[in-house]
C-alpha cells in the first residue's frame, strides 16, 4: 500500500519515502505507532497480564481494536493518537501485572482476608524505631503522567512501611501539577495523581482507613517559577502525616 | 454587606433608575449599521470623545471611562485626543452649536459629546453623538447619578446604547467579570467591570478558591474552594451575599457551570475513585444526575452548556489525551469534536451558538485559544505568539473573550474580539489573575 503514495516514476526515491512514513508523518498510516502499540501488548501477554492485570489488558485490546478500526477508516491522525494510547495502557497492564504476579500465581488459600504483608516488612518491624521520619518525601510524576514507576515504587515501598508501623497515624496524599494549562484539567490530573499514590500504597498493604487524598491542581506550587526545573518540582504527590 | 451589593442589586432588579432617565433615540430603526460585527473588512468606527464640560472631577472620569471602555470592545477606534483637544473646548454641545468641518479632517466619523452637571450630591450625565457625515444628532440620553459608583455604571449603560446603535446587537459594557486574583497566595473570587475597574473581593475566606461561574440570569456565582478542607462546589448569592454547598462528594467536586436558563448546574466529580465523570444538580443541589460512565480511569470534565441547552461540551481523556467532546444534555451521543492537537481543555460554548473556544497546547508545546466548530470540526486560532494564552470567557453578546495571558510576564488578563483582534491587556494590578467569568448584561435596558 504504501507504493500507492510514492510517484512510481521517482523509483529511487521510494526508499526515501518509505523512511518518511516511518518517522511518522501525521498523514500517513502511523506505522511506527501501530508497531509500538503491538509490541507493548506483545510484552504485556508475556507478562501474564491476561492473569494478572486482566481489565488493564482488556482496556489496552480495546483501544487497540478502536485504533485499527480508526485506520481502515483512514483517519490516520486519530489512529496514531489511539495506537499511542494502546501502547501506554498496555505498558501500563505490563507494569501493573509485574506489580501483581506474586500474588495473582500463587493459589489463593483465602482472599477474604486482608494481604498479609510480606517478610521482608516484618523484619522492619522488629526494630520500629529505625525509621523516625516526621516527613515523607514527595513523589514526582513526567508531563500529564500519573503512573508510578521504578524510583517512585522504591520511596512508597518505605512510605508504607512506615505509614504501617504507626497504625494510628493518617496521611493525606495531596495531588500536584506544574503550571502549564487549564485549572480544570490539572485540578483532575492532580486528583489522578493522588489516587494513584494511594492505590499503590493500598496494595502494598496499608490500610485505606489511614489514607485520605486531596487534588490542588497548580494551585500550590512547590517552586513557582515557570521553568522547567520548577515544572519538575510541581509535578508531584506530597504526604501531610497527622493523627 | 458592602455597599456595592446593595447598590448592584437595584441596578439588577429595581429598575427604577428608569425614572432618572431621560431618553430617546432618534433615527435608530432607519439607521443603516455603521459597524457590521463579524465582519473583518470592516474597520473600527473612528470616534472622537473630546473632554466633557462640566463639573471636572467627574467630567473627567467620564470620558476617561468612555474612551477605554470603546476602545476595548474592538467595534470604535477611538482617536488621540491630542489630534483635536485645541479647539474642542471652543465647540458647543448641543446641536448647531459647533462646526462639523473640523472633525471631518480629524478623521472622526462620529463625535461622542459630554456634559456632566452637580445637582446637589447628585451628577447629571448628559450624552450626545453625532454623525460627522449627516452632521446630525444621532443618539442622546440623559441620567441622574448619585454616587461615583453610579456615574460608572450609567457611563457603561449609554456605551452598551452607542454599541448597539452601531453594530445593532446588546453592548458588553452593561456587564462584569469575576475571577480569581491570586495575590501573595490567597486565591479569592474578585469582580470587576469590563474595562479591568472597580475591582471588587467577593470571597474572603482565606483559603483556595477556583473556577467562578456566572448564572445567566446575573444572581449567582458558582465556585471551588478548599474552605471545607475537600475541593468542594458553593453557589454564592449575590442578592443575600450568602455562600451554599451544592456539591461536596469525597475528592475533587469542580468546574461547575450554569444552564442557559439558570437553573441547573454541570460539574465534575471523582468521588474518591480514578475516574472522573459529569453530574447535573438543580441550582439549591437537589435532583443529581450522572451523565457519563467513565471506566479504566477515564476523567470527564470541563463542561459547558450550548446557548439553546440542549447541549454540553466537555473534556474526556477516553482516548488517552484530553480532547473536546460534545453531548446531548442528557449525557447521551457524545463525540469528539477536536481532531488536532494532544492536549485540548477548558472547552466554553459560544452565546452565539456557532463555536465552542478551548485551550490546546500546538506542536511547540505553547498554549493557545482555539475556536472549534462543534458541527464541522474546522478550527480557528485566536492567539499565537504571545507568551501563554488560557481559560476564556464569552461576551454575553459572544462578540468578545477575555482570557489569561502571560504574555507580560505574570498571568493578566487581556480582552480581544472574537476573532481574535484586538488584543488588549485589562487587568495591571498586582497579583496572578486566573479563570475568568463574564456575567450577562446587567441590565434590562
Amino acid at each position: 500500500m504504501f507504493e500507492r503514495y510514492a510517484p512510481q516514476r521517482y523509483g529511487v526515491f521510494l526508499l526515501l519515502g518509505f523512511l518518511i512514513l516511518l518517522t511518522g508523518c501525521p498523514k500517513k498510516p502511523p506505522t511506527r505507532s501501530y508497531q509500538d502499540a503491538l509490541e507493548a501488548l506483545k510484552r504485556a501477554r508475556q507478562a501474564q497480564a491476561d492473569k494478572c492485570a486482566k481489565e488493564e489488558l482488556q482496556s489496552a485490546e480495546k483501544m487497540m481494536a478502536e485504533a485499527n478500526k480508526l485506520m481502515d477508516e483512514g483517519k490516520f491522525e486519530e489512529a496514531k493518537v489511539a495506537f499511542d494510547a494502546a501502547r501506554k495502557l498496555a505498558d501500563k497492564a505490563r507494569e501493573e501485572s509485574e506489580l501483581n504476579k506474586e500474588k495473582c500465581l500463587k493459589p489463593k488459600p483465602d482472599n477474604t482476608v486482608k494481604q498479609t504483608p510480606p517478610p521482608t516488612l516484618i523484619t522492619a518491624n522488629e526494630n520500629p524505631t529505625a525509621d523516625n521520619r516526621q516527613s515523607l518525601e514527595p513523589v514526582y510524576f513526567g508531563f500529564n503522567q500519573y503512573t508510578l514507576e521504578g524510583k517512585n515504587r522504591d520511596i512508597l515501598q518505605r512510605h508504607a512501611e512506615w505509614i504501617k508501623q504507626r497504625p494510628n497515624s493518617r496521611v493525606q496524599i495531596e495531588g500536584h501539577c506544574d503550571q502549564r494549562g487549564s485549572i480544570d484539567y490539572n485540578l483532575a490530573l492532580g486528583e489522578r495523581r493522588a489516587i494513584a499514590v494511594k492505590k499503590y500504597l493500598e496494595k502494598l498493604g496499608v490500610s485505606s482507613s489511614q489514607l485520605s487524598t486531596i487534588s490542588y491542581g497548580h494551585q500550590r506550587p512547590a517552586d513557582p517559577g515557570m521553568t522547567p526545573e520548577a515544572h519538575n518540582k510541581n509535578r508531584r504527590a506530597e504526604f501531610k502525616i497527622g493523627s | 454587606m458592602s455597599r456595592f451589593f446593595l447598590c448592584f442589586h437595584r441596578y439588577l432588579f429595581s429598575g427604577l433608575w428608569i425614572l432618572f432617565a431621560i431618553s430617546f433615540v432618534q433615527p435608530a430603526q432607519a439607521q443603516r449599521l455603521k459597524v457590521k460585527l463579524g465582519d473583518l473588512s470592516l474597520k473600527r468606527y473612528p470616534i472622537a470623545i473630546p473632554d466633557f464640560k462640566g463639573d471636572g472631577r467627574v467630567a473627567q472620569k467620564t470620558v476617561a471611562i468612555l474612551r477605554k471602555s470603546l476602545d476595548l470592545c474592538g467595534a470604535f477606534r477611538v482617536l488621540s485626543p491630542a489630534s483635536y483637544l485645541e479647539r474642542a473646548p471652543r465647540d458647543g454641545f448641543d446641536p448647531n452649536s459647533f462646526d462639523f468641518e473640523p472633525w471631518k479632517s480629524v478623521g472622526a466619523e462620529g463625535i461622542l459629546k459630554g456634559n456632566v452637571m452637580a445637582i446637589g450630591s447628585s451628577y447629571r450625565l448628559q450624552f450626545r453623538f453625532y454623525e460627522v457625515g449627516t452632521q446630525k444628532l444621532a443618539l442622546q440620553q440623559d441620567y441622574i447619578a448619585s454616587n461615583d459608583s453610579q456615574v460608572r455604571w450609567y457611563t457603561h449603560l449609554f456605551a452598551d446604547h452607542l454599541y448597539k446603535f452601531m453594530t445593532g446587537e446588546p453592548g458588553i459594557f452593561a456587564s462584569k467579570v469575576s475571577f480569581i486574583r491570586n495575590n501573595r497566595g490567597k486565591q479569592e473570587v474578585w469582580l470587576m467591570d469590563v474595562d479591568g475597574q472597580a475591582m471588587q473581593r467577593l470571597t474572603n475566606n482565606g483559603s483556595i478558591n477556583a473556577l467562578p461561574a456566572w448564572s445567566p440570569n446575573g444572581r449567582y456565582i458558582a465556585y471551588t474552594s478548599w474552605k471545607e478542607r475537600n475541593p468542594d462546589i458553593f453557589v454564592h448569592d449575590i442578592n443575600t451575599g450568602k455562600a451554599q454547598k451544592i456539591s461536596s462528594f469525597q475528592g475533587l467536586n469542580t468546574g461547575a457551570t450554569w444552564s442557559p436558563d439558570s437553573q441547573r448546574i454541570a460539574f465534575s466529580a471523582s468521588r474518591g475513585t480514578d475516574n472522573m465523570n459529569i453530574y447535573i444538580v438543580n441550582a439549591d443541589g437537589s435532583g443529581l444526575q450522572q451523565l457519563t460512565q467513565a471506566k479504566w480511569g477515564e476523567r470527564n470534565l470541563s463542561p459547558s452548556w450550548s446557548a439553546d441547552g440542549k447541549q454540553i461540551t466537555f473534556v474526556s481523556t477516553r482516548f488517552a489525551t484530553p480532547q473536546i467532546f460534545v453531548m446531548n444534555a442528557d449525557g447521551s451521543g457524545a463525540r469528539r469534536v477536536s481532531m488536532q492537537g494532544n492536549y485540548n481543555q477548558a472547552p466554553k460554548w459560544s452565546p452565539r451558538g456557532d463555536w465552542i473556544l478551548f485551550t490546546g497546547r500546538d506542536e511547540r508545546n505553547v498554549f493557545d485559544l482555539f475556536l472549534v466548530s462543534p458541527t464541522d470540526g474546522q478550527v480557528k486560532r485566536l492567539t499565537q505568539n504571545q507568551g501563554s494564552n488560557i481559560e476564556a470567557t464569552w461576551s454575553p453578546n459572544g462578540r468578545n473573550i477575555i482570557f489569561v495571558s502571560t504574555r507580560n510576564g505574570v498571568a493578566k488578563l487581556f480582552i480581544m474580539t472574537h476573532e481574535g483582534k484586538h488584543q488588549r491587556q485589562i487587568t495591571f494590578q498586582p497579583g496572578q489573575y486566573l479563570t475568568p467569568s463574564w456575567s450577562p448584561r446587567l441590565s434590562k435596558d
